[in-house]
């Protein structure tokens, strides 16, 4: 009988145990870049994983620092088919970045992608080791030059796992990170505007899409 | 009969209206932002409703601008993310207009310049209102004649009252009520409406008089380079820097 998806999910999961020692490491890089005060970049370089970003930003629990790169480009509100189109385009990456004046050297950027030989990831994992960015890869396997590497195991059929998965990868290492750092939104559902008041003053001009 | 002749001649005739009345008020708008503007502060720019947002992005960034504007682009108060949910639906919403404020931060000492030809929207005056509560000075750049003789009782303000009412100084751009301009007897409605070019030629005047204003009172305004020609970028690179963050349109 068929695998259920839930099953498939299950075991995709436990099998990501093995990633404890890289995501330990990706996750001390973040929590010294939070007592530092540095933004903490966070790029996915498809439609599919974007959607894993909103759930670690401007929400109780999550670090204050964390920048998201979100662009039109590789949002479906503005057209899934257009973001595919846009994947394989030259210099495109670089352009999103580019816009993300905040960024600067020695600050980490988590980088999602499956294969990281597409053109979208590669381009923005090259133009943040040309920044002299502390990088970190959640992608699906192959290999990669970022400085931590984190890897899902699923295979090109399984796209949605996969983006399951590599958000589970990017909750664990800024769990781990927040769980270090202690610097963290608070609230219940929703951030508790009034008592975070003067960290989102402090954060507001500084973290595009806060 | 040229209609494309007519609406130029329509056109004209409001800017004429313009300039016969508005000139003492043109001056003592370009005089407040001249003064908060040499004072540190940004002028907020704003077009709260549907077409009504095309005001403040045509001032953004360009050659021969005046650079310390803040225009406000809300992704609810837009035509980018549907025409009908604009119009039909999010410009009502009355409570948008003080999260807007709320989220770009206006406050005592800064200026808002709102545009709204109709000058009815609950987001306008909703908004209009809480700047002024907060101490900023609030321009508009609307039609007193269109918000008064509007009977879109459905699409107004609780209060009733027009932006025009709610603002410290107006500028009139005698947007005439229903804004087509164009009748034909062979066509059933009035055709070519004149809102967004009244009102965008209204506020290019008023920044080209802060800008002089500005350089009388002993400042120079900083104004765009176009960033397409050799060098363009860099000039405008330092300003952009001051301005990164607290401007999120730029």
């Amino acid at each position: 009988m068929e695998m259920t998806c839930l099953k498939k999910l299950s075991l995709r999961l436990e099998a990501l145990a093995g990633q404890q020692e890289n995501s330990l490491q990706a996750a001390q890089i973040a929590a010294q870049a939070q007592k530092e005060d540095r933004l903490i970049h966070i790029f996915a370089s498809e439609v599919g994983l974007c959607g894993q970003l909103n759930s670690v930003f401007f929400v109780p629990g999550a670090l204050t620092n964390l920048d998201l790169i979100l662009d039109p480009a590789l949002d479906p509100a503005h057209g899934a088919y257009r973001a595919a189109l846009c994947q394989p385009l030259d210099n495109f990456a670089p352009c999103v970045l580019d816009y993300y004046e905040m960024i600067e050297a020695e600050d980490p950027m988590i980088l999602l992608g499956s294969d990281p030989s597409l053109p979208m990831f590669a381009q923005a994992l090259a133009w943040a080791k040309e920044k002299k960015l502390k990088t970190v890869a959640i992608i699906a396997g192959g290999d990669c030059a970022a400085d931590v590497v984190l890897r899902t195991g699923c295979e090109d059929a399984e796209s949605g796992l996969h983006c399951l998965a590599a958000g589970a990868l990017l909750q664990q290492v800024l769990a781990q990170a927040a769980a270090l750092s202690g610097d963290v939104w608070s609230g219940g559902h929703f951030v508790d505007l009034d008592a975070d008041a003067q960290r989102i003053d402090a954060k507001l001009y500084r973290v595009r899409h806060l | 009969m040229n209609a494309a002749l007519d609406y130029l001649d329509a056109v004209s005739g409001l800017i004429r209206n313009i300039k016969d009345t508005q000139e003492e008020k043109f001056r003592q708008a370009a005089e407040i932002i001249a003064e908060r503007v040499s004072g540190g502060h940004l002028v907020y720019l704003w077009g709260p409703g549907g077409h009504s947002s095309i005001f403040s992005e045509d001032a953004m960034y360009r050659k021969g601008e005046l650079a310390a504007v803040c225009p406000i682009y809300d992704a609810n108060i837009s035509l980018s993310h549907g025409a009908a949910r604009e119009i039909n639906g999010m410009e009502r919403v009355e409570g948008l207009g003080k999260v807007v404020v709320e989220y770009n931060r206006i406050g005592a000492g800064d200026v808002v310049v709102f545009g709204s030809a109709y000058g009815i929207n609950p987001v306008a005056i909703s908004a209009a209102i809480e700047c002024r509560n907060r101490g900023a000075y609030v321009i508009s750049v609307t039609s007193p004649t269109f918000s008064d003789a509007s009977t879109y009782a459905g699409a107004r303000h609780k209060s009733g009252k027009n932006l025009y009412q709610v603002s410290d100084l107006y500028l009139d751009s005698f947007v005439p009520y229903g804004d087509a301009v164009l009748e034909y007897p062979f066509l059933e409605h009035k055709i070519a409406p004149v809102a967004t070019i009244m009102q965008a030629i209204v506020l290019k005047a008023l920044l080209a008089e802060t800008m002089v204003c500005m350089k009388q009172k002993g400042v120079d305004p900083f104004t765009w380079t176009n960033s397409l020609q050799a060098g363009g970028i860099e000039a405008n690179s330092n300003y952009m820097h001051q301005i990164w963050g607290k401007v999120k349109s730029m």
